[in-house]
């Protein structure tokens, strides 16, 4: 089991780094495709087919907006195919299984965003010694760490068999997944920090409010907010140009 | 650094089409280094490293190094536009072109929001609903052929983003560069691009930051009051606005990002474990 384990996690862990990984193909991940795969690798091609269909499906409309992370209908289409066949064909039981996988593989997909971050740091460093080497390698490293992200679940779950899976999800103390998932809402405020220091919050804090009071009062989406700030860049450019150069506000 | 000194670390050479290839394929696993803080820093970074590493050298390159490692955040696909128009500036830039570090920010600050707000529902809402959608259907149908259909519809869209628009993005960084020589606008550009990202992060702070209380009651008397409806009643955002101006002012003290991330993990956790937080 130990063997099969090892080889199903592989394959496995490849294929979920489509997306944040290798990304050649960029359509592995999902369900769909990813089921039948993983279902040829372990010599049923037909409940990989199923498996993945239906678990494509249930995900379908899951969309992942900006900086938020859904629950991973990827890790849900590895775990539950594995478990299908190892199990002879049990695709009820697996499908049962395929939202906790969901949100196991969203949990996971939390941890590497955050141990990505110490690695940046690690490439802040290495830019100011000028290793070039050194930044490309924290970028494989964060590619490692997304083969983990599969391969882990994956070889723990078919090595250990179903039930200490559901024990495991069942044991974790109930507040740490919330926990992280609230975080991850608090972590974007930094890079923002970050932005706003960087093009100056003294000098265009009003264009600031504007977009924050266009979501937040009128629920403007961001596509017609950032049409509105190029016009207001436009308008306050060329107004600007026209008061103080004349003559160059003609050649404009 | 000196004008002298800027020049001296800077080579006047072409970036050639076999470059652009090399940034094509590096293009492609930019999600990998995916992180909390700054999202596709390293990524990106990674992505300019055969353009950046030919142009500039010492403490020229330093400094371009750490401004492709400032946050950015797009989706995926679409930091190849984006990078080729950067590539077009830098080319320049090294060629000694008055084009400012700014501009070259610039471009990616203003761009990322919007063509984020393009590309997300577009490629995970709209193609993959459809693509999905059809292909799980023939699935279940017991057809055999559908895991292949998908592949290849994808990637069809997905390589016209990535492909096309990064060598359409050189071409016309190029003649945007061209125009901002002859016209003298490059001032005015870094400026409107300056306020378009502004405003597009405004937006964004509202959507992507969220800082919830759980519905927690306090009874005065008679009166109840629930802390969260009782703070978006005053003004709704108003944590998410209150936090990242609070860490804008924090990191400009040059307070430890580091620490701040933990701090802020630790919250979360703790938020959960008291349950005043959701």
């Amino acid at each position: 089991m130990f063997l099969k384990a090892l080889y199903v996690g592989i394959v496995g862990g490849v294929l979920s780094m489509d997306v944040y990984g290798w990304g050649t193909l960029a359509a592995m991940g999902r369900p769909v495709v990813l089921g039948p795969i993983l279902g040829l690798f372990m010599g049923d091609f037909w409940t990989g087919l199923w498996v993945g269909a239906t678990i494509e499906f249930m995900f379908l409309g899951v969309i992942p907006t900006g900086a938020a992370i859904p629950p991973d209908a990827t890790m849900s289409a590895l775990g539950a195919t594995a478990l299908a066949i190892l199990l002879g064909g049990d695709r009820a039981t697996a499908i049962a299984l395929a939202v906790p996988l969901a949100l196991l593989g969203q949990l996971a997909q939390v941890i590497v965003w955050q141990v990505n971050a110490f690695f940046l740091h690690k490439a802040d460093d290495f830019a100011e010694k000028l290793n070039l080497k050194g930044i490309e390698n924290m970028h494989y490293t964060g590619m490692f760490l997304f083969f983990l992200r599969g391969f882990v679940p994956i070889f723990l779950g078919v090595w250990l068999g179903v039930e200490p899976v559901q024990n495991f999800m069942n044991a974790l103390p109930e507040w740490v997944s919330p926990g992280l998932g609230i975080a991850a809402g608090l972590l974007p405020a930094v890079g923002f920090g970050m932005l706003l220091n960087m093009i100056g919050l003294k000098r265009y804090w009003p264009y600031f409010l504007v977009g924050f009071t266009l979501a937040t009062f009128f629920s403007v989406g961001i596509v017609p907010i950032a049409i509105l700030g190029l016009c207001l860049g436009f308008v306050i450019v060329t107004l600007k140009s026209m008061t103080q150069k004349p003559s160059e506000a003609e050649a404009f | 650094m000196t004008a002298d000194q800027a020049v001296a670390d800077t080579q006047a050479v072409e970036i050639t089409r076999k470059d652009l290839n090399k940034v094509f394929w590096r293009s492609l696993s930019i999600m990998a280094s995916l992180n909390y803080e700054r999202f596709l820093a390293v990524g990106r970074t990674y992505i300019m490293l055969p353009v950046l590493r030919k142009l500039y050298k010492g403490e020229e390159l330093k400094k371009t190094l750490h401004r492709y490692l400032e946050f950015f955040l797009t989706h995926p696909y679409f930091a190849n536009p984006i990078a080729g128009i950067q590539i077009a500036m830098e080319e320049e830039r090294a060629k000694g072109a008055p084009i400012d570090e700014d501009a070259i920010r610039g471009v990616a600050t203003g761009l990322m929001g919007p063509l984020a707000g393009v590309g997300d529902p577009l490629f995970w809402g709209t193609i993959r609903s459809i693509i999905g959608g059809l292909c799980a259907s023939l699935a279940l149908a017991g057809n055999a052929i559908a895991p292949f259909l998908f592949v290849i519809l994808w990637n069809i869209p997905h390589y016209f983003v990535r492909g096309t628009l990064l060598y359409k993005g050189y071409d016309m960084g190029m003649g945007l560069v061209k125009e901002f020589r002859e016209t003298g606008i490059l001032q005015r550009i870094t400026e409107g691009a300056s306020i378009m990202g502004m405003t597009a992060i405004g937006a964004l702070v509202a959507l992507w930051v969220s800082v919830k209380f759980s519905p927690l009651e306090f009874s005065f008397g008679e009166a109840v009051f629930n802390v969260q409806s009782l703070l978006d009643s005053i003004f709704p955002n108003m944590l998410p606005l209150g936090l990242t101006l609070l860490l804008a002012s924090l990191l400009a003290k040059k307070f430890n990002v580091n620490l701040l991330i933990i701090i802020l993990i630790g919250i979360g956790l703790l938020g959960a474990f008291l349950g005043f937080m959701a």
